[in-house]
């Protein structure tokens, strides 16, 4: 288990701070940084820092790469267990850029900001004991994220389904944005609320929500299903379906991947005869899934 | 991708609550959204007068400009800002009673080293980062904007009014003077035309929101309120959050565009998005 403490890189970063300046200041943080984690920060962030920022320490880009660049090596020397504490919603967290599935359980204590996971590809589950921001698991080919709050725009947009990866499985306890799971290719998003637009020009994937009915969801979608509560609007090509037996079991599968994390019993006996499942979010509740329908590509607007 | 934040104090009769140092902070921690230009507007009642100061940039030599400030009665209001439309040279920011506009190019921490925006105190207070999208990196450009309508109002914007020049021309036959070329300055004229018209601010967001097409978040702040306001297909963010008071602060309701801005002032409980379309608004008490 290793635990990163990003407040412990932004005090390293002031002590430098404070006794240097220009160049001087990245040479001195370079070393310190390589002293203390062993990574090092290109010197083309040098340049993009100093000229967005005034200065490289007060850079939010220093922390988001030295962040990665840290859990990185992390992984690459073995470790499969991380805990990040005082994220402060810093930007892009999360990106690896692994080219085959690493296995990792991260854990994030507080907010993460935009893009957080984004062209992630991992056997394991992010949890974010907080909120998430724009873009969370963006372009996403494999994983598991456990939001405990809410999450901003377009969470799970362009979820990837690849010849090689099914897309990310995302459970966001407090609700979503608007435009979730907009153009999606696959994966999987539960959510107990979504805002306008959700299921956005998707082609693939699944969408439930398991929250209030949502308004103009599907918009230009030709592929994948949204389920959502009766009263659901939806937007042009979309079109309203009730559920069959086929439905009740893709259901069933979906809510698997999250049936401990959201503590359903009985799972195994749902169906569309026995539909009622008992389930523990941020309370207990039973949802009946007769009171759901299904939101497809409208076939009379895909050729 | 500009970044937007404001707040309100629970209890505005504290008289030296620390609007700036708040906003201060709620801005440079969004700064990774633009670095174009910065600006704040300040709410304090302690500043409210009889006088009157209309604030203009005043141009001096190829890019530099300085800070021009008229102080006025409201009698010879209508004759300072006729006179000050005649100079070419010149361009309105501000008209103030209560309310402080200041605003730069460059980055929030520079906004601060030269206007020391920590150490305001105040109600409310709204905050901009710009990154210039459709008008010149200027001053005059940079956020809050303000009109020479009524005073005390200013707003702060993030995405587009893609429908900004029918609006314009409207409220420009309508009598009404616009400074600037950005389209964000419709936002302002809009809301201080309905105010002169019916008074009611929370009416004149939900009239703005019904004409305006594009995608947009916008804050406005007048003396007595301040409002988040979204388009109706919600494809702007925007957050809200409170803080109940703590060792570093009083009680007061924040909201901005990125989570970060609420994260760095504690205002993380109650955290929600207004709904498309649906101004939500706080009042001062």
């Amino acid at each position: 288990m290793y635990t990163l403490d990003i407040d412990e890189i932004r005090a390293l970063a002031n002590d430098v701070s404070s006794i240097s300046s220009g160049s001087n200041e990245f040479e001195l943080l370079k070393k310190k940084l390589h002293e203390r984690f062993q990574v090092s920060i290109p010197e083309g962030l040098k340049n993009a820092a100093i000229e967005k920022f005034g200065d490289v320490t007060s850079a939010p880009i220093l922390y988001e790469n030295l962040t990665n660049s840290i859990l990185r090596k992390k992984v690459e020397d073995g470790e499969n267990n991380i805990t990040i504490k005082n994220p402060r919603a810093l930007y892009r967290i999360g990106i690896f850029g692994f080219s085959e599935p690493v296995n990792l359980n991260l854990t994030v204590e507080g907010n993460v900001g935009n893009f957080f996971g984004a062209f992630c590809n991992f056997n394991g589950t992010w949890t974010v004991k907080g909120h998430a921001e724009n873009g969370l698991a963006d372009k996403g080919y494999c994983g598991k994220f456990v939001i405990d709050g809410l999450a901003t725009e377009l969470v799970g947009q362009n979820n990837q389904s690849t010849s090689y990866s099914h897309g990310v499985d995302i459970l966001v306890r407090k609700g979503c944005m608007e435009r979730a799971m907009a153009q999606a290719r696959g994966g999987n998003l539960v959510t107990f609320g979504a805002g306008f637009n959700s299921g956005l020009y998707m082609s693939d994937g699944i969408l439930m929500n398991l929250g209030e009915p949502g308004e103009l969801f599907g918009a230009g979608m030709v592929g994948g299903i949204i389920y959502a509560k009766q009263g659901t609007t939806t937007g042009k090509g979309a079109a309203i379906r009730k559920l069959d037996e086929d439905d009740y079991e893709k259901i069933k599968n979906v809510l698997r991947i999250f049936e401990r994390d959201l503590d359903i019993v009985d799972l195994d006996d749902f169906s569309k005869t026995n539909s009622r499942l008992d389930i523990a979010n941020i309370k207990h509740e039973e949802i009946d899934f007769r009171e759901f329908e299904k939101i497809v590509a409208d076939e009379n607007m895909v050729h | 991708m500009c970044g937007i934040c404001g707040l309100m104090m629970d209890d505005s009769s504290l008289r030296y609550s620390p609007v700036g140092s708040i906003l201060q902070d709620m801005m440079e921690s969004q700064q990774i959204r633009a670095q174009d230009g910065a600006g704040i507007a300040i709410f304090d009642k302690n500043n409210a007068g009889d006088s009157f100061k209309i604030k203009n940039f005043r141009k001096e030599g190829m890019s530099n400009y300085s800070i021009d400030e008229v102080e006025s009665s409201s009698e010879n209001v209508p004759e300072n800002l006729e006179k000050l439309s005649q100079d070419s040279e010149c361009h309105f920011f501000s008209f103030e009673n209560e309310m402080t506009i200041l605003k730069e190019t460059g980055l929030a921490r520079d906004l601060d080293r030269k206007f020391g925006i920590r150490k305001m105190n105040g109600s409310h207070g709204i905050g901009h980062l710009r990154i210039a999208t459709s008008s010149r990196v200027t001053p005059y450009n940079t956020h809050p904007f303000s009109t020479t309508i009524v005073p005390d109002i200013a707003i702060v914007h993030n995405g587009e009014i893609t429908n900004y020049n029918m609006l314009r021309d409207s409220l420009e036959l309508e009598g009404f003077t616009f400074h600037t070329d950005s389209d964000s300055e419709v936002i302002a004229v809009f809301l201080a035309s309905k105010i002169l018209k019916h008074g009611d601010i929370e009416r004149a967001h939900r009239e703005f929101v019904a004409k305006a097409d594009g995608p947009f978040t916008y804050i406005a702040a007048t003396a007595d309120s301040i409002a988040i306001v979204r388009d109706k297909f919600g494809t702007r963010k925007g957050i809200i959050g409170y803080n109940p008071g703590d060792s570093d602060h009083p009680p007061f309701w924040a909201m901005a565009t990125d989570l970060s801005a609420l994260d760095v002032v504690g205002a993380t409980t109650k955290i929600e998005t207004p709904h498309p379309g649906k101004p939500r608004i706080f009042y001062r008490n």
